[in-house]
């Protein structure tokens, strides 16, 4: 085992997770690649707690209540997005919500979308 | 030495594994196939947590999380079985219609031709400038954290803390983070109930 | 001896939980509310706003006498100190004028009551982020506080009279908005992880005192961390979930957005303004300019905070020095970008929201190029933040009486297009608005607007000038022919020169940009002022009609009917105004959300109540009173009793 390949690793989970966040368009998926990044950054505290810090608990309670305050606030997000479907399967699953997509009427004229 | 590397390999495994199942599940166009995937890779996560002696903790964390993960399965299941699976119908503007000259269906639908190519080419710019970010930011992070791993001095054998101890330095010194988050809580606790009120009334 | 015992209990549990006696008094307000949560009547929602406002009035007079009694605050989680105070001020004075705003909009709302409680919650947990400086406390109070203005926008903009489409267009918005946040935090927790690897310590001031941040795993954990927040600030070009949500979301949802999120992210920089300081500073590139030639020195803070109150005019371009290309030239290129493309979206648009949704980004513009005039040496660290702190508050005094009568007007007219304020059908009987833009009322509301219009970017631009004593010496010798007392004439020909030197690329180029902006955001504001009361006359049907067809969106429109009936014609994108004082006559049907009161009865005389005419009259007179104070300082007059840069100084 060597922390650099590990870190490595887990980076490019990070990296897969940026990456799939700015191009996925369905709910769903943009859940999943904000769970990547998140992924990584748990394995990044295990990874370094192991290798570099002996009987270190400062990561496991960090990665304890940063995964509780984050998937809360996802877990409301899911919810409020399945109180309010339509029972429309085109409209509620197949919505457009991309993240950093950029249409004209957000930089000039009037908002027609 | 023989244990070392077969852990060494199974981590390397499982860290592709986490890879390869996020892509696949971020991906896939049918909704319960994603689920099906992002639960293994909820569950090569959970593996690793216990590979890098961290596993004591996620234990809670892993509770939490399948609460979130039963309501992503309510959520994708209300949507897959009962909704209602009909193509809409996208009626245009009759003056739009008049402009376009390939328009020869009257009255029928049909897609404008720019509109099409407009859509795909802001899709492909995105998809570009992602792909073009994320190597440089691998390239930025391969170069100036060579150094970094070569100065480390890395501990002798792997000593992990005991639970107890955890949860002592927890009670000691976080009790305001814990008492933050059963205020919050309480407060989405509030919400749940108006909306789920106003959900039914909508009804 | 039990009394006595019991007093040294309650004595020892309050000095334990200093720093938080304002959330603690807000948290016995919810307490008390929680009782009543059900009670729907008109007498307990008065009760609630009553106990709301004295519990926020009484923490914001507690949070400032606790300071100056007890003194800072350190420990393991928290640090408290002068910055957090003034934060906390801040944040509470936004709680109360939100909870006036909350209150106009929402008032006849089932669940106001809950709505009150979700926002002192909000206030609360804010307080608790404000005060940490811990990684973990900072990164789970953060968290916490955008899952409390999630829970308030959410509950804000349920139970309006939408259609279905137009209901899940504003969720999608919602969760768009969010879910970027919610990347961003995910990103935070990556900086970490990077910080966590390069040290063991666990805040920035600890990192900074050990000099751990050189490494480069650290570097990149910061980096991590500042892109964070970029995203988190929807800054040009990832503006859109931003500038589609508060286009389409209830009224006071989108000043809750603008205050309670936006000062989220800039409290966020406040906290790491250490590292940005430091890295700016100690950064190897050297100034690559001749402007920085006679004694390229550091901008050290300390030789800085020296000249911050003498201010010998020699100094200040002695120690500008470019410490980092790249972060200067990235400050500069982003607040261009924030300041152009802010007005110029302003400019084509006639609805309001995007206009003032516009504004804001162009404000958080100036805040970033006074970053940038940090980074070449005008402004040290004290001046930055007291700059970033007016900005905040300059907003504050303007946007909430502005956006007010804004969103007032759009709920009495249906739509919040400026050209279309006017426009009134013959067959309309709604006079009530066209009385209203006649009327002496009307036409004060007109000049407070414009006052506020003009005096608002005078005061920001003013704000920067002032900070700097050098800088406004420059100004009077150069506009004003007056030479400051104390300066020896070479002195001031030397610095002259200096200023029109052509070497001074990047200070030239601040100016430049923060004169466009300046102008441009001047034109913006009186237009929307002037454009409202414009056509103030009774105009046919059809002109209304090629209007609203053109820019609406609903399915009759997309038919081809163009014989919609007047009152029941809305744009797609507008939350309409229920009027919720007739909601027991309404039925429980969705159907009947479709309809709305356009016109309140022919007996109010007023669209608005008395109360608003002195809240603007108040705000006003600050903002005036402040221009005053910034021209006077100009001419070298104070008419405070005490320096400026003394309370600069401080920061």
């Amino acid at each position: 085992m060597n922390i650099q390949y590990l870190s490595i690793f887990s980076f490019s989970i990070a990296l897969a997770g940026i990456c799939t966040v700015s191009i996925v368009k369905r709910f769903l998926s943009i859940i999943i690649s904000i769970q990547l990044v998140i992924i990584s950054a748990i394995v990044n505290f295990y990874c370094y707690s192991l290798f570099l810090y002996n009987l270190s608990g400062w990561d496991k309670i960090f990665v304890f209540f940063a995964v509780i305050v984050l998937y809360m606030l996802l877990f409301l997000a899911v919810f409020y997005n399945y109180l309010k479907q339509t029972g429309i399967y085109e409209i509620d699953s197949l919505s457009n919500l991309n993240l950093f997509m950029c249409t004209k009427s957000d930089w000039w004229g009037e908002d027609k979308d | 030495m023989d244990g070392k590397l077969i852990l060494g390999f199974i981590n390397y495994f499982m860290l592709t594994l986490i890879f390869s199942l996020g892509i696949v599940s971020v991906l896939l166009k049918n909704q319960r196939k994603k689920l099906t995937f992002l639960f293994l890779l909820f569950l090569c996560v959970v593996l690793i947590s216990f590979l890098l002696f961290g596993g004591q903790f996620f234990i809670f964390s892993a509770i939490f999380l399948i609460i979130f993960s039963t309501l992503l399965i309510l959520f994708v299941n209300n949507q897959e079985f009962f909704s209602i699976k009909t193509t809409l119908i996208h009626i245009p503007n009759i003056e739009s219609q008049k402009e376009s000259k390939d328009n020869d269906n009257g009255g029928f639908y049909k897609k404008n031709f720019y509109k099409i190519v407009n859509y795909n080419l802001l899709d492909t710019i995105n998809i570009i400038i992602s792909v073009i970010i994320i190597i440089v930011f691998g390239y930025f992070y391969i170069t100036y954290t060579n150094n970094f791993f070569k100065e480390i001095k890395l501990v002798e054998s792997f000593n992990v803390i005991s639970l107890l101890a955890l949860i002592e330095d927890l009670s000691i010194n976080y009790v305001p983070l814990i008492f933050l988050i059963i205020l919050s809580i309480c407060a989405s606790f509030i919400w749940f109930l108006f909306m789920i009120e106003n959900r039914r009334k909508r009804e | 001896m039990n009394s006595l015992n019991l007093l040294q209990n309650i004595q020892g549990i309050i000095n334990n939980i200093y720093p938080f006696y304002s959330s603690s008094s807000l948290l016995i307000v919810v307490f008390i509310l929680l009782f009543f949560i059900n009670f729907g009547k008109k007498a307990f929602k008065i009760f609630f706003l009553i106990i709301s406002f004295i519990g926020i009035t009484a923490a914001f007079f507690i949070n400032i006498f606790s300071f100056l009694k007890n003194g800072t605050f350190s420990n393991y989680l928290f640090n408290y100190d002068l910055v957090e105070v003034v934060m906390i001020s801040l944040v509470l004075f936004i709680g109360l004028n939100l909870l006036g705003l909350i209150s106009f909009f929402n008032f006849y709302k089932k669940n106001f009551n809950k709505i009150l409680i979700l926002f002192l919650f909000s206030i609360t947990i804010f307080i608790f982020f404000i005060a940490s400086s811990n990684f973990l406390m900072l990164f789970s109070s953060l968290a916490l506080t955008i899952i409390s203005i999630f829970l308030l926008v959410t509950s804000l903009n349920d139970e309006l009279p939408y259609k279905i489409t137009e209901e899940y267009i504003l969720k999608n918005y919602i969760l768009r908005f969010f879910l970027v946040t919610v990347f961003a935090l995910s990103l935070i927790f990556l900086g970490f992880s990077f910080i966590y690897g390069a040290t063991d310590l666990k805040s920035f001031a600890q990192i900074l005192e050990a000099e751990k941040i050189s490494n480069s795993m650290a570097k990149l954990g910061i980096f991590t961390l500042f892109s964070s927040l970029f995203i988190f600030s929807f800054i040009f070009p990832l503006q859109s979930p931003y500038i589609k949500l508060l286009k389409r979301c209830e009224s006071s949802s989108a000043a809750v957005i603008w205050f309670l999120y936006y000062s989220t992210v800039i409290f966020l920089f406040l906290k790491m303004r250490n590292v940005f300081f430091y890295l700016i500073t100690n950064s190897t590139t050297n100034a690559v300019n001749g402007g920085a030639s006679a004694g390229n020195t550091a901008n050290t803070s300390a030789s800085l905070n020296s000249n911050i109150l003498s201010g010998s005019i020699n100094n200040i371009y002695n120690n500008i020095s470019i410490n980092n290309i790249y972060i200067t030239s990235f400050l500069f290129f982003v607040a261009m970008v924030c300041l152009i493309f802010g007005n110029l979206g302003a400019v084509k648009t006639f609805s309001t929201r995007r206009i003032l949704s516009f504004i804001f980004l162009v404000v958080l513009g100036f805040s970033i190029l006074s970053l940038g005039f940090y980074s070449i040496g005008i402004f040290n660290e004290s001046v930055l933040v007291f700059i970033i702190f007016s900005n905040l508050a300059c907003l504050i005094l303007f946007y909430f009486p502005y956006s007010l009568i804004l969103f007032e007007i759009e709920k009495a007219n249906g739509n919040d297009r400026i050209n279309s304020f006017g426009n009134f059908s013959k067959d309309s009987k709604d006079y009530l608005i066209y009385n209203f833009y006649n009327s002496f009322n009307g036409k004060y509301i007109l000049i407070n607007l414009v006052l506020a219009a003009v005096s608002f970017p005078l005061i920001v631009l003013f704000n920067a000038i002032l900070s700097k004593d050098g800088f406004l010496k420059i100004i009077r010798l150069v506009f004003l022919s007056v030479y400051t007392v104390g300066e020896s004439k070479e002195n001031m020909q030397n610095a002259l020169n200096k200023y029109f030197s052509l070497n001074n690329t990047f200070i030239y180029l601040g100016v430049i940009i923060l004169s466009v902006g300046f102008i441009f955001l001047m034109y913006n504001l009186i237009r929307v002022a002037i454009l409202m009361f414009k056509n103030k006359k009774l105009e046919n049907l059809k002109s209304s009609d090629k209007f609203s067809d053109k820019f609406s969106d609903k399915p009759s429109d997309k038919l081809g009917d163009k014989t919609s009936d007047k009152n029941n014609e809305i744009s797609a994108m507008q939350p309409l105004q229920h009027d919720y004082k007739n909601q027991e006559k309404v039925q429980d049907n969705i159907q009947d959300n479709f309809k709305f009161k356009k016109q309140k009865s022919k007996k109010d005389k007023d669209i608005f109540p008395k109360f608003y005419y002195a809240y603007i009259t108040i705000f006003n007179l600050v903002i005036i009173y402040l221009l005053i104070f910034n021209i006077l300082q100009i001419f070298n007059i104070n008419i405070l009793p005490f320096e400026i840069g003394q309370i600069i100084g401080k920061f």
